[in-house]
């Protein structure tokens, strides 16, 4: 017979309780029209050539602070 | 027997290589888990120098340029512990386009009456600053990171008996019966995932950590 095994419960109840949550919210909003709109905004954005209008990290990091 | 799939590993996908689909998957996944977060970082990032008014289409315009400033990052950027976490890396960004935007809003706007809030030029860099829902956003997104990677390294039907258990808190005798499987597998398959899940978590990049 094959053996089974206890779940582990290696998280508290209170952590699942907050994942669930976290979960069901950010599946909430991936479903949201707003999210898929953007989806595929940034698709179109990314097919795009790099853009020079915007500074490389690199860059950034050389502007001094003010 | 490495350990070949982390979230670096989805960064790492975000690189342009020859293979189209999978990077455009990895950018469709990783805007799945980070959209939000972003989004609320962007709309705190104004809130925080006092601009509360801004509309819907402002901050995803500002979101989107976020987004596009991490791609074009990826040719040169590694997350290597010394360069810090990929949360702090994505705040920096936010911050950096949200002044942008109100630079360009500000030439926009000379000669015209102006927010007497505006001090946006005095930017703190630091990431110390965010409230509690943008850490919760941002604890949402590594969340789904480890249940993505956990997605990669478990196979569909133990992921499945997971999510639904324990994502979706369904009972495992209900998620037996419609699989038409032994409450055991339903165990053995959570164990499973509960194991690689703790050993994802362990060697979870620091940078993504709280």
């Amino acid at each position: 017979m094959k053996k089974t095994k206890e779940p582990l419960e290696d998280f508290p109840q209170a952590v699942w309780e907050c994942i669930r949550r976290d979960h069901e919210e950010l599946e909430a909003f991936q479903a949201s029209p707003l999210h898929l709109k953007a989806k595929s905004r940034l698709r179109e954005i990314l097919s795009r050539p790099l853009s020079k209008s915007i500074r490389s990290v690199d860059e950034e990091k050389k502007i001094p602070e003010r | 027997m490495s350990f070949p799939t982390t979230p670096r590993t989805l960064l790492g996908r975000l690189k342009k290589d020859s293979d189209d689909a999978l990077w455009q998957s990895s950018w469709d996944e990783f805007f799945d888990i980070y959209h939000q977060a972003v989004r609320v970082c962007v709309s705190h990032s104004f809130t925080h120098r006092g601009w509360h008014t801004l509309s819907d289409s402002d901050v995803e315009d500002v979101t989107m340029r976020v987004f596009q400033s991490f791609h074009e990052a990826q040719p040169t950027f590694e997350l290597e512990d010394a360069k810090g976490r990929l949360r702090q890396f994505i705040t920096t960004l936010c911050q950096r386009r949200v002044v942008d935007f109100m630079r360009s809003q500000r030439r926009h706007n000379e000669g015209r009456v102006w927010f007497d809030s505006d001090q946006y030029p005095d930017v703190p860099e630091e990431a110390s600053a965010l409230d509690e829902k943008v850490s919760e956003a941002f604890r949402a997104a590594r969340s789904a990171l480890l249940f993505s990677v956990l997605r990669e390294q478990v196979s569909p039907r133990i992921f499945m008996i997971f999510e639904s258990v324990k994502l979706h808190c369904r009972k495992p005798e209900d998620v037996a019966r419609e699989l038409g499987v032994t409450r055991g597998v339903v165990d053995n398959s959570i164990h499973k995932a509960m194991v690689k899940l703790r050993a994802i978590q362990t060697k979870l990049p620091l940078e993504d950590i709280e």
